[in-house]
């Protein structure tokens, strides 16, 4: 569905020439944690539109705004430290720069770590779109003692600087009037190139020469020849396409001599920012003890990082209970009531027609608006603690067990967003940087218990064990974890081989959160989630409602029936019947089904579920019950994630096929288990 | 007049002599790669002309006639190696072969001009003397880089004329008048640990016995070659300079992104001994691996007050 909204850029070739003068479009450019989105949204507003790029998981958000009588479209670029293509993003970023040739490029930097900041500006210098500079979170560094001069800075790259604080709206009127006269081309733009050592520059020009007329089209041949130096993958694979077998081999030979280029490169880029920062920017005297410095020392201790760590998803957890919790009732309620209302209004109506509005697609509708009050709790308090700055130093805790599973930290957050719902957290993989890492990560997310298999963990535990319910309960719960675990241990040592991912981020510093951000990315990451899964979910439940009521119109005697008939042997050897069973499939549309459906082929005409589970299972079927629907096939929404995100229809049926049978071997063995022991009979 | 395979075993002999080798049939079948046979009747041969002279336990030596004879041959190839490497620019690996053909072939004349127009060579690209060429001030203290002492740091002189060798030795850097030290630790699995131009290497024993150095002096060192040390041994607080990124694109490209270049300040912000570390680089601070930080290797830096931007 994303793949729809997202606009085609490789189709439309136009340059800047053929553009009407009425249009603009401009590209924001900048490293993580600059502040980059806030800068995106101060700018669009409400204007925007999130899909994917072409091919690539990685997101794509553009928006436009309305100045004087132009429209200007922006592109906010993927956050990247530099245009080497390491990973999609940067790939993404520089392809966007390079093919589409925006009006402007806009670099947002971090004003407190402009050093490092001004990387990707040597970079961008290197490509033929002009640049404006926004210096942003100046307050931040004003906060840690730093005193940039944007004049200095302007003067010395001889690019426009505008020095900005995003988060409190600052500096967007100067922003919007150096677009204007970018774009117009009332700057006189004279921009100044990092230069390199002469036997770089020298040996920039004899590849040049190489390449010739061959070089590939689009690309600034400098450039072309800097990237191959530097060891693009990319870029090389494409100078490789285009040249003649010789001149290739001599090209290779060539760049294999000058292996170490790379490093002469980055340091010469660093040379040149050195000699900017000298000239623009004052840093504190040594000894000054930073706020980020302090907060650091708890946040990543040793041992009372963890504890904070702990303790932040534990206050995540009760605010989902106290917010969202009364809030789903409340929806559910309203459901039900809707439900009622239908099947009262059409009284005169076939009865497979209200049955498939009131529970069909009702029912859909209602799972998807309980996960909304739970995932809007979830999405704000990751906003938030990504917005302050927290969420690097969370990756920085969880990295030193993450590292045993075969992961790196990063993987953690979106793992965690799965207590939530396993659909963020495939999609949350996109953070890490390794394509293994990315994979490992979206095959262990669906282990993680959602709140969809708690909710049915508690009510089942709740009927069935009385007083032991909420031990029951942690017990399973922890139980799972476990099994993301050691399934981690095991897929990194049989499945990816060639060690663990590299572990180097950076810690950005903290500083207040920004409401309107954490507002926008929560109601965006919602809007996506929605769309995504919850229409699929909506056409799942139908789907599903269908099967179990044709040919007769009902359950029993339906399709779905006959499955879980045939799938009874399997139960059998849990002591589960062919009810449980059914009640397990239609926990593929949504994993709270299963007491639904339960509900429904209630044999105990009469009583509630909650009085007939003790009837229906012996305790130790009902914890063998238990496991397997905490390890079985995740729900549909989260298979077409699996499916979406690795675009890989091998690894989707891996997965599947993987809880499916981890999931009835757990619960056999338990239930095997327990009968050996004489427990729970 | 000797003939072109006479000359061959002339500088065979010669090469062996010059690395104090004894000069027997066996060592000279080796080195010359035939077969002992051939070996003991060229040596007679050489003999009868008066080139050679028998010495007891199966050794021979050059008589004054051979020994001339000999520095002129050598003196040939080693020019033609030159000029081989130097003005067409074949590699080191390859000029050796190049040059047993040509130096039968080189006329006075040719062998002047070539002795000009590599003016200032007085060493063949694998580093030993061009005979004829220099004043030569007497033997330097010369000995194989596997006899280095541990922690001490010499300069490459000559290394031996194997394909092989040379093909992984041009790999790490290794060539005549580069500075190696010897790492601190004990070697592992029979490997030297060395580092060059500020990087770690090893190399096989055998290997390392083939390279020839000249131990430098305190004096001559300073500068040359800091010890360095991996990252994650800074401790919190503690400064140090980049030296070296270690191995892997991707992982030293993300460095460089990052801020990690040769001869960047770094300050260890926190290490626990185990686990992830923080440091600061350029004003930012970075969290990495352990693995991460065994990778990159710094020099300690005294003063830990420095600013590490």
């Amino acid at each position: 569905m994303l793949q729809l909204a997202s606009t085609n850029r490789d189709g439309e070739m136009s340059t800047a020439h053929e553009r009407s003068v009425k249009t603009a479009v401009i590209a924001l450019a900048g490293s993580p944690n600059v502040g980059k989105s806030t800068v995106f949204n101060l700018l669009t507003g409400l204007s925007q539109h999130v899909g994917n790029w072409s091919g690539k998981t990685v997101e794509q958000k553009t928006g436009t705004l309305r100045r004087h009588d132009r429209t200007v479209e922006i592109v906010d670029l993927p956050g990247t430290y530099s245009l080497t293509a390491n990973s999609a993003e940067e790939q993404v970023a520089r392809d966007y720069i390079i093919r589409e040739q925006p009006d402007a490029v806009v670099a947002v930097l971090g004003a407190a770590s402009l050093e490092r900041n001004l990387y990707l500006v040597a970079e961008l210098l290197e490509l033929s779109s002009p640049i404006i500079v926004v210096l942003n979170m100046m307050d931040v560094a004003k906060g840690e003692g730093i005193q940039v001069e944007p004049d200095v800075l302007g003067a010395a790259l001889g690019v426009p600087v505008i020095s900005m604080v995003a988060a409190r709206g600052q500096g967007v009127a100067e922003l919007l009037e150096a677009v204007d006269r970018v774009v117009d081309g009332d700057f006189p733009y004279s921009p100044k190139r990092p230069a390199f050592a002469p036997e770089l520059e020298r040996l920039l020009d004899v590849i040049e020469e190489l390449m010739g007329r061959d070089a590939p089209k689009l690309y600034p041949s400098r450039w072309v020849a800097l990237k191959l130096l530097e060891g693009d993958k990319e870029i090389t694979r494409l100078v490789r396409e285009s040249l003649s077998i010789e001149r290739w081999q001599e090209m290779e030979a060539l760049l294999r001599k000058h292996e170490d280029a790379v490093i002469a490169i980055a340091s010469g880029r660093y040379e040149w920012i050195e000699r900017l920062i000298r000239a623009a920017l004052i840093r504190p005297r040594s000894g000054v003890i930073s706020l980020t410095e302090r907060l650091d020392r708890a946040a990543t201790h040793r041992f009372f990082g963890p504890s904070i760590l702990v303790g932040l998803l534990g206050i995540i957890f009760w605010l989902v209970y106290q917010l969202a919790g009364p809030l789903v009732q409340l929806l559910d309620l309203g459901v039900g009531a809707l439900a009622d209302l239908i099947r009262t209004s059409l009284v005169g109506a076939p009865l497979w027609l209200t049955g498939l509005l009131a529970d069909g697609i009702l029912g859909g509708v209602g799972t998807v608006l309980s996960l909304v009050p739970i995932l809007v709790v979830f999405f704000a308090a990751m906003a938030f603690l990504e917005d302050v700055g927290y969420m690097a130093r969370a990756a920085f805790v969880a990295d030193r067990f993450m590292h045993r599973i075969g992961l790196h930290g990063k993987s953690f957050l979106p793992l965690f967003l799965g207590f939530g719902c396993n659909v963020p957290a495939v999609l949350g993989a996109r953070i890490s940087e390794s394509e293994r890492a990315r994979v490992l990560t979206i095959l262990l997310a669906p282990l993680v218990p959602c709140s969809g298999r708690i909710a049915v963990l508690v009510f089942f535990t709740g009927a069935l064990f009385g007083r032991g319910a909420a031990l029951a309960a942690l017990g399973l719960v922890v139980f799972n974890l476990l099994v993301v675990g050691l399934s981690g241990i095991v897929f990194s040592r049989l499945l990816f081989r060639g060690g663990s991912p590299a572990f180097i981020m950076e810690l950005p510093l903290y500083h207040w959160p920004n409401w309107r951000t954490i507002l926008l990315v929560t109601w965006q990451r919602l809007v996506a989630f929605v769309v995504r899964a919850g229409t699929l979910i909506l056409v799942v439940s139908v789907v599903v409602w269908i099967v179990g009521a044709l040919p007769t119109g009902r359950i029993e005697t339906s399709y779905l029936a006959t499955a879980g008939r045939f799938l009874a042997p399997l139960g059998s050897l849990m002591n589960l019947d062919w009810r449980v069973i059914v009640a397990l499939l239609t926990s593929f549309v949504a994993k709270e089904n299963t007491i639904a459906t339960l509900g429904v082929v209630n044999p105990y005409a009469g009583t509630t579920l909650a009085a007939a589970l003790p009837q229906m299972l012996t305790p130790a079927a009902a914890v063998s019950f238990l496991v397997v629907q905490m390890l079985f096939v995740p729900c549909a929404a989260t298979v077409a994630s699996i499916w979406q995100e690795t675009g890989s229809w091998r690894w989707t049926v891996f997965s599947v096929a993987y809880h499916l049978v981890l999931a009835f071997a757990m619960g056999i063995a338990v239930y095997q288990g327990a009968r050996l022991l004489g427990l729970g009979m | 007049m000797a003939s072109p395979q006479m000359e061959d075993y002339l500088a065979a002999i010669g090469r062996l002599e010059e690395r104090g080798e004894r000069v027997t049939t066996s060592a000279l079948a080796r080195e010359h790669g035939v077969s002992s046979p051939s070996v003991t009747e060229a040596l007679r041969r050489l003999a009868e002309r008066g080139l050679i002279a028998y010495e007891p336990r199966g050794v021979v030596s050059l008589t004054a006639a051979g020994r001339s004879l000999t520095s002129s041959v050598v003196r040939r190839h080693r020019l033609w190696e030159r000029f081989l490497h130097d003005v067409l620019g074949l590699r080191w690996d390859k000029v050796h072969d190049e040059a047993c053909r040509l130096e039968h072939a080189t006329s006075p004349v040719v062998e002047r001009r070539l002795a000009e127009v590599l003016n200032k060579s007085d060493t063949c690209p694998h580093g030993f003397a061009i005979p004829g060429a220099s004043a030569g001030g007497g033997d330097l203290p010369v000995l194989p880089l596997s006899a280095l002492g541990l922690g001490r740091s010499a300069r490459v002189v000559s290394v031996e004329e194997d394909g092989g060798l040379l093909r992984q030795l041009e790999k790490m850097g290794i060539k005549p008048s580069v500075v190696v030290r010897r790492e601190d630790a004990p070697d592992q699995d029979g490997k030297v640990g060395l580092v060059v131009g500020g990087k770690r290497r090893s190399l096989e024993g055998n290997a390392a016995a083939r390279i020839k150095v000249l131990v430098l002096s305190p004096e001559e060192t300073a500068g040359e070659a800091e010890s360095t040390v991996p990252l994650s041994d800074l401790v919190a607080d503690e400064v140090g300079v980049v030296k070296d990124l270690g191995t892997g694109r991707t992982f030293v490209s993300r460095c460089l992104a990052l801020g990690f270049t040769p001869g960047v300040l770094v300050r260890m912000v926190q290490n626990f001994g185990h686990g992830p570390v923080i440091v600061l680089v350029r004003d930012t601070r970075v969290a990495l691996g352990r693995g991460q930080a065994q990778k990159i290797h710094v020099v300690k830096k005294g003063g830990a007050c420095a600013s590490a931007g």
